[in-house]
Order: C-alpha cells, then structure tokens, then sequence
C-alpha cells in the first residue's frame, strides 16, 4: 500500500543518502507540490549490452506524458534510452564511471521532472545447469555449473551463501559442497563485479533418501520436466521441456500461477502470489510431471535503518529495518553475504563477519532487485590500531581480548590504553571473599580477569604472584592470602623497591617464608636466625644465584665461569637483618614475640629480637652495628635493590610472563634499562611500557613476523580467562573452574613451594635450550586435561549459549549463521581467537575439518572452536 | 639464503642449533646403544623396575634416623637443641659394622622391611663432583675451582643436580630418563609406551636424549574424551597435532598432547582389564589422604602390566612434598614420615601381592639434607648431605651403607660451622650401584656415558643391591 511513497522515498535518497527520512520527505513535498513524476527502478544495475525498461509514475498532472533524457556519470558510451524508456547499457564498460541517471520530464511542464540512478554491471553469467540436480542432506559432493561467461573468480552461491568454488573454464565452476537442512536451494554464479546469474533450484532431500527421486535425468518411461525448480522472476518467461526417455515428449502444459503456453514457455504472473510459487504440470503419454516455481519479486526492497550505529567487528548480530523484504531476501555487506534471517517485510534479522574497521554498504536483494547500498559503520572509526594488534596487545597487557576492550584499543592506541590502564584504580579485590570469611580465590580470580576493567594490574600482580611467591598451602587461609594479592594488585604500577618493602614486611610473607618471629638465635651461637627468607628474597625475588649483564646472560669471568651472586654467608648474614619482626596484635592487646599472625597489618618491630650487629650484605657493604631495627632493613633491602641483576632478573621474567619466554637479549637489555633509569629506578610503569611497547613485542602484531622461539605457552589459568573473554562471556565466582585449575597443576595461590608452579628456567625437553616456562605444567595428561575441558564447554551441540554451570556463560549464536560457508566461519573464529593471524595451511585444515562435521550449524561452529582451542597455535600466545 | 634481518639470522641460528642438538643427541644414542648390545650384565634381559621417591624440600635425615650409641646420641642431642628426638621412641635397628641407630617412631613399615632383610639404609649421600674430604678442602674449593656443586643449599639447583648428576646443573637430561634410552633399542625394543613414568611434575631425572616420559596421574591417565566418535573432530585434532608454523613452543604443545593421546589408551585398557589390588594402601595420620600410597598405588597397577606394555624396564617418579622445614618442623616432619612410611610398606606388599617384589626397587632422595643445628624458628635451614632408603626383595636389607657421619657441630665434615654435612658417598654412586642391578653393563666405559663423574669415584657398587 506504501510502494509509491516507498519508491519516492528511494528515489529521492540518492541524491541526498545522508540526511535522515523525515527531512527527505519534507523536501519532497515542498519542492513538488504541484505534481511529481517518479521514476522506477531506482539503484538497479543494468549489465552490459543488456536493456532495462524504466517507467515514469506522474502524479498531480493532467498529461502523464514524459520525455525520457539519459545523464552519464563519466566520459564514454552509457547507451542510449528511447521514448518508451526503454534503456540500453553500452557493450563495454565506460572509462572512469559505472553510473548513470535517467530522467524522466514532464512534456506538459518542464520543471517537473523524476529521475532514478542506475549503474553499469558486467554482464551476469549464464547458468544452463546445475549437476546434480539433486542430492541428499548431510553429504559432501561437488556441485557442477554449466553456463557462458564464468572468469576465473567465479563464485558459487547457494541461496545467498557464497562457496568455495573451482574455476574449470567459461562455461564451468564446480564446488565441493554439503547441506545440513532441506528444501530446494538456489544456485547462482556471480562473476566479480558482475550480477547474479539467473538461479536453477537444487533439491536437497533428506538424508535418508539415497539420491533416488528427481537426480538426474529420469528414469526409462518417467515423464520428466525440466527444468524441475526453477526460479522466476514475476513477469517474466521461462521455457520448460518435457522429456520420456531421454526425447522430447508432447505434452499438455498447465500452471497454478502464472501462465504457460503449448510450447511450454511459462510467463511468472505480474504480481508476486502469495505464496510465492507455482507447480507447472505437463500431462502426456498418459502421465504428469510438475516443476515447482518460486516466483522472485521484482520490487526492490528499501533499508532505512540497522539496530546498532556501530557493529562490531568479528562476529555480529543486528536488527535491519526496511521495507519489502521477504523470505527469499538476501543482505550483503560490502558484496559479501551476510546470514539473513526474514522477520517481517519490514524488518531482516542479518548476521555475519567482518575482519576490517569500514563503511561498507549493507545491500538486500530480493531475487534480481536490490536495495539501494545503506552504509553502516563497521568497527571504530579511523582506528589508531588494527583489530589483529589490539587483539595481540591483550593477550600480552590482559587476560586475552574481549570484542569490547579490542575495540576500545583500536580507538585509543597503545599508549593510550597504558595510559588509562595506569590511572585507573584498583578495582578487582577480593574484599567480597573476606567478608563471607569463604575459600575460593581461584574462582574468583577469574571472575576479576574476565570482568574487570583494570586489566593490565591484574595481569602484572598475577605475574608478581608467582614472582614474589606465597600459598595457601602453607598460608591455609585466605584471610591471610587475600591481604598479600590485594597488596600486589595495589602495587603493581608503584616501583619495585616498594614491591621489595611491602613483600618484606607482608604478614602472609612473614608467615609463609618464616621471616615473621625469626629471633636472633641464643648467645651461645648454637641456635641460629632462620634463613628461609634471607635465601629466596636473593635467589628469587631480586638478583638469582648468578651475576647477570643486563642483558639476562650470565656474567663470566676471566676462564669463562659463572660468577655467583652470594654465597652460604652472605645468606647468613641476611638472615641476621631480618630478625625482630613479629604480627601486629589484636586490637587492645600488647606487642608480644611469637605471636599469631594477623593479616591485616605490615610486620612490627620488635627490637629485642632484632640482631644489631654489623652484617656484611651484596658486593661487600658492610652495616654498621648498632642502628636500629628499621634502618638495618632499609639499608639492607636497598643494597639488594641496587645490585645490578635486578633489572635483568625481573623484567626477563616478566616479559616471559606478558610476551614471550625467550626474549631476545636486546629485548631484556632494552626493558633493564628503563629498570635502571638513575632518575626513577625501579619505576613499574615505565618498566610495564617498555616491555608492551618494545618492538620485539609488536613486530607479530600483523602476524608471519615471530622468530621460532616466539610466544609463551598460556597457563591454565590464562587459559581459562582467555576463552571465556575472546567469546565476550561472563564469569561469575559460580564458575568451576578452580577443580579444572587444580587438576591442570596450576591450583591458583596455592603453589606447591616459593619455587611457583613452573621455574622461570624451564628448559623444554630435548630442545637446545628453548625456554618454555608454563611447559614445565604442560604434561600429556594436563595438557589432554586442558583439551578435553574445552571439549566438554564446546559439545553441548544443543544450545549455542554455552554455559558451565551459573558461573560461566558465553554465546556462539553469531557463529552459527557462518557455518554454512566454513571458510568464513574459520576466519571469523580466527579472528575471535587467534588474532585473525592463522598461517593459511592451517585454516586450509581447519576449513577441511568443519567442512567434514555434519552435525549441523552449531556442530560446525564447535568443533571449529574446538580445534582452535584445543591447537598448539592457539595455547603458544604469540 | 639471504640473511636480511637480525630475526632471520636468529631464526638460521636457532634452527641450525637445534639440528646439531638433535644430531648430538643421535650421536649419543648411537653410542649407548653400541655399548648396551654387549651387555654382559646377567640382569639385562629380565624384567626390573625403579621407582624413585623424592622427598621435595630437603628431608632431615638426621631425625629420621637417630644414632642411638652413647656417644654419637650425646653428640646428636647437643647439636640439635630442641629438635633432638628422645632415645626412648626411637624404632631400635643395628647394623653389621656401624653400631646402633633408631628410626623415626612413627615408621613400622620401614622398621619391619628393615628388620626382614628387605630395606638398606645409604647414610650420607648428596651431591658431589669429586670427594671433598673436610671442610678445610670445601673452603679451599669454595672459593676456587669448580670441584664444588655449583649453588649448593639451593633447592632449585640441588634437585636438579640430583636429577641429572651434573655439578652445574647444566644438562639436557637426567639419569632416569639416560637409563631409559640405554635400554630403548634393546631391552624395551618392543616397548609401546615410554619405560618412564611420573605421577606428576618431574624434573630432569626423567628427561632423556632421545626419551621422554609420560605422565600418569595417581587417579590414572585421561584419554581424549572430547572427540567423541566425530570423525570430524578426531581428523581435524590429528591433523592440526602435526601442523607447523615454525614456532618451537607450538610444535612442543602438540608434541605433548599427541604423546599423552598416542600412550593413554594402551594402558587404560590394559589396566582395565587388570583385577583390582587386594592391598590396601593407607591414608594419612588424619584419616586424609596419602598422596604418595596413592601414587605408589597406581605405579604398582601399571607395573602389573609391564608385559602388555611391551617394557622390560620401568622407572617411576613419585613425590612427596613438604619437606621444607625451616619453621616448626617436627609437627611437619612428623605426619611427612608416617605417610611415607605406611606408603613404602603398601607398596612393598603390592609387589609381592602381584609377584615382583624381586624385580622392583623403591628408593628415596631428596634435594638435601638439613642443618643439624636448629634456627630461631623451631626448624632448621638447607643443608647438604643426608640419609636414605632403598627397599625391595633384591635389596641386601638388614644394614647401612656408606658411612654414617659423626652429628657435633664443627666436625671435620660440617661445612658451614651449622651442620651441613660433607656427603661422604655420591649421588651418582648411589644412582650407578641402582643401574647396575637395574641390568646396566658395569664397566667404566658404559656407566660414564650414564653417570659422568662416577670415575672420580673409589666404586660404582656400594654393595646394598648384593
């Protein structure tokens, strides 16, 4: 009932597709009181050498006559339009434009005029046939087209979707192909640039069927037509044949819709049915043979909206309201097909991939009429970074990518990111837990590594975590290990030399290395201080048993050894310096030594137990006796400090923890550096940058630029957090995850020993050297562990909103829509997931394998995330 | 090939390296192989089995066993204060040659395996290079030279020093997993599963040059589950094991995955098959569970199908950690030393119950023993020497080998003037006088290619194995 004001409207946005509806259509109606000529169709295109008859609808004129005037959009040949406004495109393309205009003027008053823009297109292959003609769901064959003009980037499309398609010369492409539902699909080839071919209908019948029924050319004394399922556009002609064995058979021709003659040429009714089909039927040799006609609208659908200003790039979902859609109505997005759903004529439900940041025109076609190209904004504008560096820069700065903060990345850049990473407060705790007095840290750290904005803090306090190492296996209480993480978490951007005092004098460290009540021994000499703390603040915590150069490579001396750091004496002597400490006593109560810890407050002093001698410490300094218990610990935690290892020692292990395992010797020379700044050494921030920014962490950022020992194999934990947010999933402490950490050796703040769950060290097996940390967890049964968890989130193959009990939550429902074309699917869970950087050999695999699953959509979208998840090339970070 | 930038020659170097490592480790295997073929030792061809406890954390041997002769318990007491442990709980035991001792109270199991000839004792043993003979010749060389293990006290260093026997700690394998490949193409030839296995975590001891454990957890191995039957799923999860984008860690991550999938599913269903064990294995004192007896547990169920494996020979690592006892330590020792007694003793009835008590022996090690001398805190900090159990029915039971050192602070092995004590036997012998029986060719020549300092060694058979 709107068509006309529908068709005004489309006319009209063409010249002005900026402006929003309504001040469109108050033009029209100001401009054109008088009378208005409207001219159809609008945006279509018209292939070369090829005729399209336009048509002028006068309104408010006595005289409906019009003149009809053809205005190039470029230099060179656009045709010709005669008086009947019948258009007729040029035979080659014109040099620099494809567009055209033509204007229809009133005779009566020559102001009055319509006009509708129209573009030149390659001329549409032609599809003769399609072989089979038939075949059964659930199995893979290869589709055969035959026709004229096929080049050599044809493509295959089956009902909208695009295949992967095998050029065999001008008149055949072929495709290897499966269909998981039935029903009669249209085929059509579309060369680049070009229109769609006309459709042939493929019946694809259950899968039970066994390929009898319509396959082929009939069998001997079976009436047979063909074409069997055709599709037709309304008002136009289609020639139909009948055969019995193998010649041509007269026969009588009648249709439900439409018109057929003696011939058998068959002319579509004017009008679009509803439903859309006929059943042609041929009687002769007393049978019958039917074909069944789907009728194509001939009138261009309109889009005036999407549900979303801005998709996103990956995988998207998103409402388009227009006008004339139906159930044959296809979207595309920058000419690649989208999923499209029909809602309603007013409304599509379309859902796709996109890889690029763009404006990109959303186009539906109904059959051969398209909508006019509506732009939509896909991605952030102008993005500083690519949507693969951001997503890499997360997996090194965060818990992984969520399709939100990668976006959010690409808006603000690196340093940006940094920026605000570092001026945001601590918002992850676990002040929750404390109050409930409950266990389950584990659970809810990843709800903090999911959910939590202050990405980059988590990610360093946790790597701190299993630097500066406490547990809960000695701790027992997370009363007492909440305090501690929290305390990193606080520090993780201050410096390391507060790091070093707030550890020190930690009641939870006090606690787990002993450093809490260690008395000065007896007079005698016979009971000495306790050196547990003094050897791994050395060994672990700042410099290691070795002289390093800056560069994290042993120092050697004059014959080529090693050069120790310290020796069984110099721990002696720190164990003298960490003497008199002891927990702060609950409120109202006296400083007693050997009292029970109280998590909630540094060590105190207790002088008395404090061994004030002089003490020899690092590279001979030596502290005078006498001073007082706080300046022995000042002096000697500056001492450590200030040794030169400490810059290589820490950042090499903290750029294993966020890029890499082996980091290039320039690399950690270059992150020490910034450690020793003599105006702020120590700085954490400026530390954090310059390993994010170095460019040995950037240069893969586009992928097919790593050096063989790249990467760093994501730990259990990181494993979790990674999958649950690459997917934009939620995670709340009613996860289950901390049984699946534990049984992955990575039981969260509950390592086995100060030594962490795998040694900074770690050589990989029978690999000349290369440095694989988290490998030393990384077995035959956690890694299978690890696959099979992914195995058991991935194999509902009932629900794409993919739950693990009530904590855990994320949604494949965008996926699905991909699955009939794998190699979309595959880019689109690369992109998800890897970075959008997969090598082509193994996306050629993956393709393959998700080719092969015929499960059905959502067993396609599984397994592919399966495959990816359970993958070496996804678990080595890089 | 042009070298172009700093990445390329990395990635050329890298590569070159790793090619001459793994020609070096073919070169190694040819020659172990070339030495095994002529083996004339007359265990070769039968089947045996080693499992190796480690106690993580560095037990204190000296409180779990006790001089208990007059002088050298008077000696023991006036070190160690208020840890020493009461003479009159001890369990009683002697020895053919170096008097009286007693064991922790707390452990049956080892007293009665002692008592019947089936649990040998190796007093002071810990890593070394080469003798030290005093602490005068420590300090010489711990100043000067590289006679001395390297970072000693340090439990990184320590362990995997005892793992794989190298005074630098530098290695590519230890000396379980160079046992496995010198019976590789031999002895286990038709071995469809690797000889070594760890419960969990191993160090090096189980890394060899050309082979590799595998990992059974003590609630057994997982196969693949989440293939299902989807052929889809089961191609695409081969296929994608072997793809390679030229990263070391990516190809390492499928290495390991396509081992554990390739072994699981021989042993689960030859365990399957298996009848249950009829021994019990024991909790802990807390009625919680024994970690070790667990492991224990299922190290006895894959010995049972050993055949089935295709193996010969089988080394096992299991672990027992807490052992770190800086602070209130003989709470901590205490339940330690019940669970790791009660779970030898099930382990040992295993054997027997499944007729291999012959063919299996069990023995501990530790990164270090402890100072003798208490700290402030109750404990007592890492020292170096200590003592340990071998057990099984080959083991020439029923005495102590090595020597048992003398427990006063400053003696003439008390290294650090705390009580660490000098090791006065070697890791490697102790480790050599095990491969020896395990069916090693004893000659020099074979055993250095397995324990490389063993010639600076008086021998390579201490004798506890007969």
């Amino acid at each position: 009932m709107d068509r006309l004001k529908m068709r005004m409207f489309s006319a009209i946005t063409l010249a002005v597709p900026m402006l929003s509806m309504f001040s469109m259509l108050n033009m029209v109606s100001m401009l054109h009181a008088a009378g208005t000529i409207t001219v159809t169709p609008t945006g279509e295109s018209t292939a070369l050498g090829g005729q399209r008859q336009y048509s002028a609808m006068v309104g408010g004129l006595a005289n409906s006559a019009v003149t009809w005037t053809l205005i190039p959009g470029g230099n060179g040949n656009f045709g010709s339009i005669n008086a009947s406004g019948l258009y007729t495109a040029p035979a080659t393309m014109p040099p620099n434009a494809t567009n055209y205009t033509i204007t229809a003027t009133s005779v009566m008053d020559a102001t009055i005029k319509g006009s509708a823009a129209g573009q030149l297109q390659l001329a549409a292959p032609v599809l003769s046939g399609i072989s089979p003609a038939s075949a059964a769901s659930f199995t893979n064959f290869t589709l055969t087209c035959t026709g004229v003009g096929f080049q050599p980037n044809a493509m295959i499309w089956v009902n909208g979707v695009q295949h992967p398609t095998k050029f065999i010369s001008s008149t055949q492409a072929s495709s290897a192909i499966a269909f998981y539902k039935t029903g009669v699909m249209a085929v059509s080839v579309i060369n680049p640039g070009s229109a769609f071919s006309n459709p042939i209908g493929l019946n694809i019948t259950g899968a039970s069927s066994g390929g009898s029924g319509g396959g082929g050319g009939g069998s001997n004394g079976v009436l047979t037509v063909a074409p069997k399922t055709p599709f037709i556009v309304q008002g136009t002609t289609q020639q139909f044949s009948a055969t019995l064995s193998g010649a041509a058979q007269a026969v009588t021709w009648s249709a439900t819709a439409g018109s057929i003659n003696a011939a058998g040429l068959y002319t579509a009714p004017a009008q679009l049915p509803n439903p859309p089909a006929a059943t042609v039927t041929a009687t002769g040799a007393g049978q019958t043979a039917t074909a069944t006609v789907t009728i194509l609208t001939n009138v261009p659908p309109t889009i005036t909206s999407t549900g979303a200003s801005v998709i996103p790039t990956g995988v998207f979902s998103v409402a388009v309201t227009g006008t004339g859609f139906g159930a044959a109505s296809q979207a595309t997005l920058g000419g690649s097909p989208l999923s499209t759903q029909y809602v309603s004529p007013t409304q599509l439900a379309v859902s796709g991939f996109a890889s690029q940041s763009g404006t990109p025109n959303l186009v539906v076609s109904n059959g051969s009429v398209a909508s006019l190209p509506f732009p939509v904004q896909i991605g952030v504008p102008n993005p500083i970074v690519s949507a693969s560096a951001a997503r890499r820069f997360l997996q090194q700065g965060a818990f992984g990518p969520t399709p939100t903060d990668a976006a959010h990345v690409q808006q603000v850049g690196f340093q940006g990111w940094l920026t605000e990473q570092f001026q945001m407060p601590q918002i992850s705790n676990y002040q929750l837990l404390l109050a409930q007095n409950q266990s389950g840290m584990p659970a809810h750290f990843l709800t903090n590594a999911v959910m939590q904005p202050d990405q980059l803090r988590q990610k360093v306090a946790f790597a701190l975590s299993q630097i500066l190492v406490t547990s809960l296996n000695k701790s027992i209480w997370t009363s007492v290990e909440i305090p501690y993480q929290e305390m990193l978490m606080a520090d993780a951007f201050t410096n390391y030399r507060k790091i070093l005092g707030d550890v020190t004098l930690s009641a939870t460290m006090g606690q787990y290395l002993d450093m809490a009540n260690n008395g000065k021994g007896n007079a005698a000499g016979t009971v000495l201080p306790n050196e547990n703390y003094a050897r791994e603040i050395l060994q672990l915590f700042s410099i290691g048993t070795w002289q390093l150069k800056n560069d994290g490579a042993q120092l050697l001396d004059a014959s080529g050894n090693p050069i120790p750091t310290y020796n069984q004496k110099t721990i002696s002597e720190f164990a003298r310096v960490f003497t008199g400490w002891t927990y702060l006593p609950q409120p109202g109560k006296q400083l007693f030594w050997n009292s029970y810890i109280n998590p909630t407050a540094p060590l105190q002093p207790y002088p008395s137990q404090h061994d004030n001698g002089p003490k020899t410490l690092l590279n001979g300094a030596v502290i005078q006796g006498g001073l007082t218990i706080q300046a022995d610990m000042n002096a000697a935690l500056d001492n450590i400090f200030n040794h030169p290892n400490v810059g290589p020692f820490l950042c090499k292990q903290l750029i294993q923890h966020l890029v890499t395992s082996n980091p290039s010797p320039a690399y950690v020379t270059r992150v020490a550096t910034v450690f020793n700044n003599p105006a702020n050494r120590g700085d954490m921030q400026a530390v954090i940058g310059a390993i994010l920014l170095d460019p040995d962490a950037r240069q893969n950022d586009s992928g097919m630029m790593q050096v063989a020992t790249d990467g760093h194999l994501q730990e259990p934990a990181l494993f979790v957090a990674g999958v649950i947010r690459a997917f934009g999933g939620i995670m709340t402490d009613q996860n289950y995850f901390q049984w699946d950490l534990y049984q992955m050796s990575q039981d969260l703040y509950n390592s086995p020993s100060v030594f962490n769950y795998y040694s900074p060290g770690y050589v990989i097996p029978q690999s000349a050297g290369v440095l694989g940390p988290e490998f030393e967890i990384y077995t035959p049964y956690t890694s299978i562990y690890r696959d099979n968890l992914v195995a058991g989130l991935l194999g509902s193959y009932s629900n794409p909103v993919i739950t693990n009990g009530a904590g855990t939550t994320f949604d494949l429902t965008p996926f699905m829509a991909l699955a009939n074309s794998p190699a979309t699917l595959v880019d689109a869970l690369d992109f998800t997931l890897t970075c959008g950087t997969m090598p082509a050999a193994m996306k050629q695999l993956m393709v393959q394998a998700v080719t092969a699953e015929a499960g059905g959509n959502l067993r396609r979208v599984e397994t592919g995330a399966y495959l990816i998840l359970a993958s070496g090339y996804y678990n080595v970070w890089h | 090939m042009l070298i172009k930038t700093r990445r390329d020659f990395l990635r050329i170097g890298l590569r070159s390296a790793s090619a001459l490592g793994a020609l070096g480790a073919m070169g190694k295997l040819g020659q172990i192989n070339a030495l095994a073929a002529n083996n004339p030792n007359p265990n070769f061809n039968n089947y045996s089995a080693l499992v190796c406890i480690f106690m993580t954390g560095g037990n204190d041997g000296n409180n779990t066993i006790v001089p208990t002769d007059a002088a050298s318990y008077n000696a023991y007491n006036m070190s160690r204060l208020g840890l020493a442990l009461p003479k009159a709980g001890l369990l009683p035991i002697g020895t053919s040659a170096q008097g009286n001792y007693g064991l922790y109270p707390k452990m049956p199991e080892l007293l009665s395996l002692y008592k019947t000839g089936k649990c040998a004792i190796l007093a002071n043993v810990g890593m070394l290079v080469t003798p030290v003979l005093d602490k005068t010749v420590y300090n010489q060389w711990a100043t000067n030279g590289s006679k001395l293990p390297v970072n000693l006290f340090s439990h990184s260093d320590q362990a995997t020093q005892w793992q794989n026997t190298s005074p630098t700690g530098i290695s590519p394998n230890g000396w379980g997993g160079r046992l496995a490949d010198y019976m590789q193409s031999t002895t286990n030839a038709s071995a469809n599963f690797p000889a070594v296995v760890t419960t969990g975590a191993c160090g090096q001891f189980c890394t060899g040059s050309t082979t590799l454990p595998t990992v059974v957890p003590s609630s057994g191995a997982v196969p693949v589950t989440g293939n299902g039957s989807n052929p889809a799923r089961v191609n695409g999860f081969q296929q994608l094991l072997t793809f390679d984008n030229g990263l070391q860690l990516v190809q390492t991550a499928n290495g390991i995955v396509g081992r554990g999938a390739s072994y699981v599913n021989a042993l689960n269903g030859l365990l399957a098959a298996q009848p249950p064990l009829a021994t019990q294995f024991p909790l802990a004192p807390d009625g919680g569970s024994n970690p070790l007896a667990d492991q224990l547990k299922m190290v006895a169920r894959i010995i049972s199908v050993h055949a089935g494996l295709g193996l010969k020979k089988q080394i096992f690592f299991v672990n027992i950690d807490g052992f770190d006892t800086h602070g209130g330590q003989a709470a901590i020792q205490d339940v330690l030393l019940q669970e790791l007694s009660g779970a030898i003793g099930a382990f040992y009835n295993a054997t027997v119950e499944l007729g291999v008590s012959n063919q299996v022996t069990t023995f501990t090690s530790s990164e270090f023993g402890r100072t003798l001398m208490p700290n402030s805190s109750g404990g007592t900090d890492h020292a170096w020497g200590s003592h340990h159990f071998i057990v099984g029915g080959a083991v020439k039971g029923g005495d102590m080998y090595g020597t048992y050192p003398a427990l006063s602070l400053n003696s003439s092995l008390d290294a650090t003037g705390r009580g660490s004590l000098i090791p006065t036997t070697s890791v490697e012998q102790y480790g050599a006088t095990l491969a020896q029986w395990f069916g090693v060719d004893p000659s020099p020549a074979v055993m250095s290619q397995i324990f490389q300092n063993i010639g600076n060694f008086k021998t390579a058979n201490l004798g506890f194995m007969g």
